[in-house]
């Protein structure tokens, strides 16, 4: 039996990263229950209204296509690149990559941990105009039942129950689903996606491999969508994941859009996550989860930077879920 | 209403660029054409020209920057005519801010963006404002 498995965040979130993510139609084609950003790690078809969306980024002219000296003139964090000569490596660093993508995911387990936003709005000509910090709980659960397997990311109260975030009065919404951006390469659904290989870099004393990537419009599946302006838009991605050249983990990725989404005046949108490993004493294995998240926004010229800090990672358990659940109905104490 | 004005996000950027391109696939076809149209007399125009050394040209792979326009806010605002009391019922009009959005090739990166002031959505050239901004503000980052 095929199994069915997706990674998604609950119906009514505005979805992390730079988006909130699509994948509804999809989703709710196949039968899995998502709503808003899912991240499927099946190769799931690309189906309906969204493809049609999809079309609004057939011109993209993206960073797989861009000289090399251009690229690093756009990204000064690939500072240092050592360029690669040749595809050749790709294949065998995009198996290696996938296969560990496949490890982490079976690895992971229903976790819990903080979360501190602080977010920043700027003026003109770069001044910062406000700064203000929320705390959260942020809480991923996988459900694996039997044929279907399902990754929810979720923002909560201190009781681990979810909330849906308001950013400051005049700032953009929070985005979420960070932990999973990473099934981009899963096995299954590196189809949808164009690979480059830039390099190797070494970043604070380890050795990288850097990949540049860009979805394929038409065949996306692991999409977000954005709504803005009371008009909903879908986005593509590209940007560059930077591989652990022994453990083949992705350490980082800098995610923008393929295109950026000027129906809804979404001008960048940059999101750069930093991965790792956390170790929990109960879970048998290390888990592989965004320990920073940078969130930059352009929209409607107001330039808006969220960074998401993660900490206190333990297990949530059913158990913890309905404890929190019931304290959240008790009266309060005189 | 404060006067409007362009906003540099990168301006090292901005100093390389020498021949840009106008990517307007996001518009309808009327849109682009007078888009397209706006950029080329403009782009004619002595005194805009004068100031505004960037070539247009039309292979974005060759370009070292590509613009994007887009409307913003295409609320429909209302507009008195002119001798409004001799009328009743006020001339409704579609009115947009046209916004200039300069990007590297793979748009990656925001080099600039200028917000110009309301225009009718069809408008002949509605790229008056946010060009003349441009052309402004290199000028003065050049200086």
């Amino acid at each position: 039996m095929t199994k069915n498995c997706a990674l998604g965040n609950s119906e009514g979130f505005y979805n992390a990263m730079p988006r909130k993510f699509s994948g509804a139609i999809v989703r709710a084609a196949l039968g899995v229950a998502l709503a808003y950003g899912a991240l499927p790690t099946c190769p799931f078809a690309v189906i309906g209204q969204e493809e049609d969306e999809q079309s609004y980024y057939k011109h993209a002219y993206s960073i797989v296509d861009l000289p090399l000296p251009e690229i690093m003139s756009a990204l000064p964090e690939l500072q240092g690149l050592q360029p690669g000569t040749n595809q050749q490596q790709l294949p065998d660093i995009l198996t290696k990559a996938g296969e560990a993508v496949v490890q982490a995911y079976e690895d992971l387990r229903n976790v819990a941990a903080d979360e501190e936003i602080t977010e920043q709005q700027y003026g003109y000509n770069g001044r910062l105009l406000d700064t203000s910090r929320h705390h959260f709980g942020y809480l991923i659960t996988v459900d694996k039942a039997p044929g279907e397997e399902v990754l929810h990311e979720y923002r909560t109260n201190a009781r681990l129950k979810p909330v849906e975030p308001e950013s400051a009065p005049q700032g953009f919404p929070f985005t979420t689903n960070s932990a999973s951006m990473w099934v981009l390469f899963h096995p299954q659904n590196r189809y949808q996606t164009n690979f480059r290989y830039l390099g190797k870099q070494s970043v604070e004393g380890q050795d990288l491999y850097v990949i540049a990537f860009a979805e394929v419009p038409g065949k996306a599946a692991v999409t977000g969508r954005i709504n803005l302006q009371g008009r909903s838009a879908l986005l593509l991605y590209q940007g560059v994941a930077w591989i652990h050249s022994k453990s083949f983990r992705i350490v980082k990725m800098r995610l923008d859009l393929l295109e950026p989404q000027l129906d809804v005046a979404l001008e960048q949108l940059t999101t750069e996550i930093q991965f790792g490993e956390v170790r929990i004493p109960q879970a048998t294995a290390a888990l592989w989860l965004p320990q920073a998240v940078t969130v930059t926004t352009v929209n409607g010229g107001q330039l808006f930077r969220n960074r998401h800090a993660y900490s206190n990672f333990r297990l949530f358990t059913v158990k913890s879920e309905t404890k929190a659940a019931a304290s959240e109905q008790a009266p309060p104490r005189r | 209403m404060p006067p409007r004005k362009g906003e540099i996000f990168d301006g090292e950027a901005l100093r390389r660029v020498t021949a840009f391109c106008l990517d307007s696939s996001h518009l309808s076809h009327s849109e682009a054409a007078g888009v397209q149209e706006s950029l080329t007399r403009q782009g004619q125009s002595r005194k805009l020209s004068e100031r505004l050394s960037w070539k247009l040209i039309d292979n974005c792979s060759q370009a070292d920057a590509v613009a994007r326009v887009y409307y913003l806010g295409a609320a429909i605002r209302q507009v008195v005519e002119a001798g409004g009391l001799r009328s009743s019922s006020p001339k409704v009009q579609q009115e947009v801010d046209p916004v200039l959005v300069i990007y590297d090739k793979a748009a990656l990166r925001l080099y600039y963006r200028a917000e110009g002031s309301p225009i009718h959505r069809d408008a002949r050239y509605p790229l008056a404002d946010p060009l003349a901004m441009l052309a402004k503000d290199l000028r003065t980052m050049n200086q």
